[in-house]
């Protein structure tokens, strides 16, 4: 019975399990946070240059008690996946900005499937030895000025289509492009730099 | 314990609610209102400059370069109305900008309504003959012109259509600068140097001005001679003679 009961709420849509939420059924909430919270505390740990996994559950947990809050204002109309990873790039915007003198190194254990993708993506492999050459992306990742690098994370890590990058963003579908070919080719200039 | 049994008893221990609906409808049309009188304003702050543009006399800034400080203060108007323009068009921007309106739409709307209202204006001046009012109103609004004591009336020569007797409805003392309202039409300029009030001057035609069913174009006419015919209670009459083409 538990189990047809797991399969019925798991067939659920997103905006399904919204519209069960709004109607106070505070449970279904628990399906938005199981369903996303492996993909935002990636984002959140390969955006914030962060640091402790302490401080990106603390980040996780605040952008879902602000999605919860503000469950009001998500159109149904839009995709939900947009909507909780816009709160969650921008509370970490700002919690980065309160955090800028903090001393804050970036994690780069956690990219290992971005850098296949973008290694193949900038065909770098006649110049580099692949393994060398990942060591060196993660480097140049950490370098690489944020709106870049959030673009890359988006495209090459979360897999979103540029019209997702752009809602999540609110930048323009062309600059989404160009922050993605100008990202590519910074990464590019650091990593000839380096070798 | 996992994160959405920490996130749930938080929500729970806090008695955190979700904000009312109606709270993100208010501030949604708020928000709107907001750009759309700010994109009116826009709109309306750059049909009034390009109008401006359109009937100030820059020749008289290019003969009187000497007196260039003197005489850029009658068209500061022109570039507060430039830097409002801009402003309110940023502030719009930025605001659509944010919101899950989007901005291109808006923009596109935006300004499309800027170049409405901007033929509207040309529009409604050109056939309502308010020209040259239409700008003196505006810069007397802000206190850069100062009406000279009562409406003075004053009488002329046109080269088309004779004497003609017209009252003055504004005087610059900085610019020296008259609106000069003739029956219906209220298409003069009357400028007069400062040192030869009495003297000479010369009459500045707005090229919208129609004599006998002519537009007679931008032209002005140098009037020497001025004498003043009367003088009871607060009217004077002012008598333009030996007039030429400038």
């Amino acid at each position: 019975m538990n189990s047809k009961n797991n399969k019925e709420t798991n067939n659920l849509t997103d905006e399904e399990i919204v519209k069960s939420v709004r109607n106070g059924n505070l449970n279904s909430f628990r399906l938005i946070i199981q369903r996303y919270q492996n993909k935002l505390s990636r984002y959140i740990k390969s955006l914030l240059i962060s640091s402790t996994k302490e401080e990106i559950e603390d980040i996780l947990q605040e952008v879902f008690i602000l999605a919860y809050k503000n469950i009001n204002s998500f159109n149904l109309n839009l995709k939900f996946s947009t909507w909780i990873y816009r709160i969650a790039h921008n509370h970490t915007i700002n919690y980065s900005k309160k955090q800028k003198n903090k001393n804050l190194n970036f994690n780069i254990d956690d990219l290992d499937d971005m850098e296949n993708l973008l290694i193949s993506d900038i065909d770098i492999k006649g110049e580099l030895e692949l393994e060398h050459a990942k060591m060196e992306l993660k480097k140049a990742l950490a370098n690489l000025n944020l709106k870049y690098r959030s673009v890359l994370i988006l495209k090459y890590f979360e897999d979103k289509s540029y019209d997702e990058i752009s809602d999540i963003l609110k930048i323009p579908r062309n600059t989404v492009g160009t922050f993605i070919n100008r990202g590519k080719k910074k990464l590019l200039e650091i990593l000839r730099d380096v070798l | 314990m996992d994160i959405s049994s920490k996130v749930l008893i938080k929500i729970q221990e806090k008695n955190i609610k979700p904000i009312p609906s109606i709270y993100f409808k208010l501030r949604k049309y708020f928000w709107f209102s907001f750009c759309t009188i700010t994109i009116l304003l826009a709109g309306f702050t750059f049909g009034h400059f390009l109008f401006s543009l359109e009937i100030s006399d820059f020749t008289e800034l290019i003969q009187n370069f000497q007196n260039v400080g003197e005489i850029l203060d009658s068209y500061v108007f022109l570039f507060f109305t430039v830097i409002i323009f801009f402003g309110l068009v940023f502030i719009a921007y930025k605001i659509f900008r944010s919101s899950d309106y989007g901005y291109k739409y808006p923009f596109l709307i935006a300004f499309s309504l800027v170049f409405l209202l901007s033929i509207l204006v040309g529009y409604v001046s050109y056939y309502t003959d308010l020209n040259t009012n239409f700008y003196i109103n505006a810069l007397a609004s802000n206190d850069m012109l100062q009406e000279y004591e009562e409406k003075r009336l004053f009488k002329t020569y046109h080269p088309y259509r004779g004497v003609i007797v017209g009252i003055v409805s504004n005087y610059d003392i900085k610019s020296n600068m008259l609106d000069l309202n003739i029956g219906r039409s209220k298409n003069f300029k009357v400028y007069i140097k400062k040192d030869t009030f009495y003297n000479k001057g010369y009459i500045h035609l707005n090229k919208y001005l129609k004599v006998r069913g002519k537009y007679l174009g931008n032209k002005s006419f140098e009037a020497t001679n001025i004498q003043e015919i009367s003088s009871r209670k607060m009217h004077k009459m002012i008598d333009f003679v030996n007039y030429k083409y400038r």
